[in-house]
């Protein structure tokens, strides 16, 4: 995925973009894709940006819709190449206005809204507050998906909130990464917000495939 | 759930194959290691017939049998034996009867080894109620054949030396005693000859009674030192009479029934050798076993999508390859994903931000997803 400049943005192999439309596939199978879902996991590292920025380029890519990854992770933004930009949060504070926060791709179908730098103590009021409902719906106007990027549950607080603002969620969870029992508690902390399904990341099944048809079914 | 343990344990162990391997590998290694490096022992055994009594002694009543009432006569000289190879004397007189004799003449320090090395390697155990079986196992088969050998021997004459211990005393004392009791009646000759060549008997009527008085005397006293004499020399004789008789007797008690001999092939066979190769591969299965297993249990993270299923009650919506994987693979699926998206059709131009709201709701077109199913992402578990 590269920059209206050409500048390599990020790179998803193949293996990951099938991945990412077996669960359009899926998520779609019974109603429609949430114009806006929630990626978010129990704890840091589980690849929730990663996946995030992937899906959202898949979905305007395949579907050929508008979509804006919004990153909401004031806690441990993601960096883009070029520096520190101005985001979501200078949104917020009426730095710089919505358009100008939007970093666009060279898929004009696709766009990415950074976090930008938020103060400590203005993050909690802020995932609560109404001016970040209202530029999500500003977003939800121009674009026909937003993937919102949460901060890991288990993490912060501010997590349930911000999950919240999404019409579903979906977890993502890493092999190998966070226990049962983190993912338990995750879910029963996000309890009232739809959730659509799992994604496993960063898969890779050691087990020989010839040996699965061995393996009894009970 | 019996379908996800058993994939958690394949999991667990081909996610560290090499690791888990790594007993086995290491314990075979060592198995190989023994079985080659281990010596060649070669072992003897001799037999020996132990009867409760012998019929020269149910004639003389002598009694040899070292074993109490309550034990057996096998069982009486098994502990017998073992007493003695517990001292240094023994295990010394054995060595000296073997190719190890020189050895004895080392340093202290290596006979001190040399009679504890000896010492393992020799044996007696009973065998039912008569029967003791001597064997031996050593390095050279012939030292094993002559350690054994002598082990009989020097144990038989051990019994001996100790039933002839008293009869050498008796016979000794009474020796001294003859010697001693023949002076004696030498003496009581030679006074008695004095007396009669100093005191001729009369040509004529009786000796005087005060000569013939001593006379008596002197004769009597001959007399005397002739039966202690001969008494003295018939016990002698009983001692040594007794010696032989002991020395016969302890020669029966103890019958050789299987000579040792000097062994052919080694004491441990190929059977005996694989298996104790394989005990080494078995410890290092059950090493694997328990780290698998253990790994399987302790991991509490997700491991299969089955185990999100079962544990979160959540759909497995998809899952995605791990992206750090090795460089090579990522080429060559990077070339996939060239020729996919070559393959495709351009992106029409579509909305930028703050264009016109598109259509709210849009049904995902099918069509659109799975375009090549060629190359399955999910795994099938």
């Amino acid at each position: 995925m590269t920059s209206r400049s050409n500048a390599v943005l990020a790179t998803y192999r193949f293996d990951v973009v099938e991945g990412l439309r077996y669960l359009l596939a899926r998520a779609a199978r019974r109603e429609p894709l949430p114009r806006r879902l929630s990626l978010l996991a129990p704890l840091r590292q589980e690849g929730v940006t990663y996946l995030a920025r992937g899906l959202a380029a898949t979905i305007a890519y395949d579907l050929r819709a508008t979509v804006c990854a919004v990153e909401l992770n004031w806690w441990w933004p993601s960096s883009l190449p070029g520096g520190p930009q101005p985001g979501l949060a200078n949104v917020l504070s009426g730095q710089v206005r919505l358009d100008e926060a939007l970093v666009g791709t060279s898929d004009p179908c696709l766009a990415w809204l950074p976090a930008g730098d938020l103060d400590p103590s203005q993050r909690s009021p802020v995932a609560r507050s109404q001016a970040l409902e209202a530029i999500l719906t500003d977003l939800s106007r121009q674009f026909d998906y937003l993937i919102l990027d949460i901060p890991a549950i288990r993490a912060t607080s501010d997590a349930l909130p911000l999950a919240s603002l999404g019409l579903a969620g979906c977890l993502v969870v890493s092999q190998g990464g966070a226990s049962v029992g983190t993912a338990q508690r995750a879910l029963d902390e996000i309890a009232p917000l739809p959730m659509l399904g799992v994604l496993m990341n960063r898969m890779n099944l050691k087990t020989p495939r010839f040996l699965l048809q061995f393996i009894p079914e009970t | 759930m019996t379908r996800s343990f058993v994939l958690r344990l394949l999991e667990s162990f081909f996610r560290h194959r090499w690791l888990n391997l790594l007993p086995i590998v290491l314990l075979s290694g060592a198995g190989l290691g023994y079985v080659l490096l281990k010596p060649r022992e070669y072992t003897t055994q001799g037999l020996i017939y132990v009867p409760g009594t012998t019929y020269l002694a149910t004639l003389t009543n002598l009694t040899t049998d070292p074993a109490s009432p309550w034990i057996t006569p096998a069982v009486g000289t098994t502990n017998e034996i073992k007493e003695l190879l517990q001292t240094d004397t023994f295990i010394e007189s054995i060595i000296q009867k073997t190719d190890l004799a020189p050895k004895l003449k080392g340093a202290p320090v290596a006979v001190k080894q040399l009679i504890v090395d000896v010492r393992k390697d020799v044996w007696a155990t009973a065998q039912g109620d008569n029967q003791v079986l001597v064997g031996s196992l050593y390095k050279n088969p012939v030292v094993a054949y002559q350690i054994a050998s002598a082990t009989i021997e020097n144990y038989t004459q051990w019994r001996i030396d100790a039933n002839l211990a008293q009869s050498a005393s008796a016979q000794t004392f009474f020796t001294d005693l003859v010697q001693q009791y023949a002076a004696e009646v030498d003496t009581a000759r030679q006074a008695l000859n004095q007396y009669v060549l100093e005191h001729p008997a009369p040509l004529t009527g009786n000796r005087p009674d005060i000569e013939q008085i001593e006379i008596d005397r002197l004769k009597a006293d001959l007399d005397q030192a002739q039966t202690r004499y001969t008494t003295a020399l018939g016990k002698e004789e009983d001692a040594r009479l007794a010696a032989a008789q002991t020395t016969v007797n302890t020669r029966q008690s103890l019958y050789v029934v299987d000579a040792p001999t000097i062994p052919d092939q080694p004491a441990t066979s190929l059977k005996q050798t694989a298996l104790q190769s394989s005990l080494f591969v078995v410890v290092g299965l059950l090493l694997t076993i328990v780290a698998v297993v253990g790994g399987a249990i302790l991991d509490r993270g997700f491991l299969l999508p089955l185990d999100v299923t079962l544990q979160l009650d959540l759909p497995v919506l998809a899952t995605v390859p791990d992206a750090t994987q090795r460089r090579r693979r990522f080429a060559r699926q990077a070339t996939q994903v060239d020729s996919v998206v070559r393959s495709r059709p351009a992106l029409t131009p579509v909305l930028t931000a703050g264009s016109p709201e598109p259509e709210p709701s849009r049904a995902l077109p099918a069509p659109q997803l799975d375009t090549n199913p060629s190359q399955p992402a999910e795994p099938a578990v």
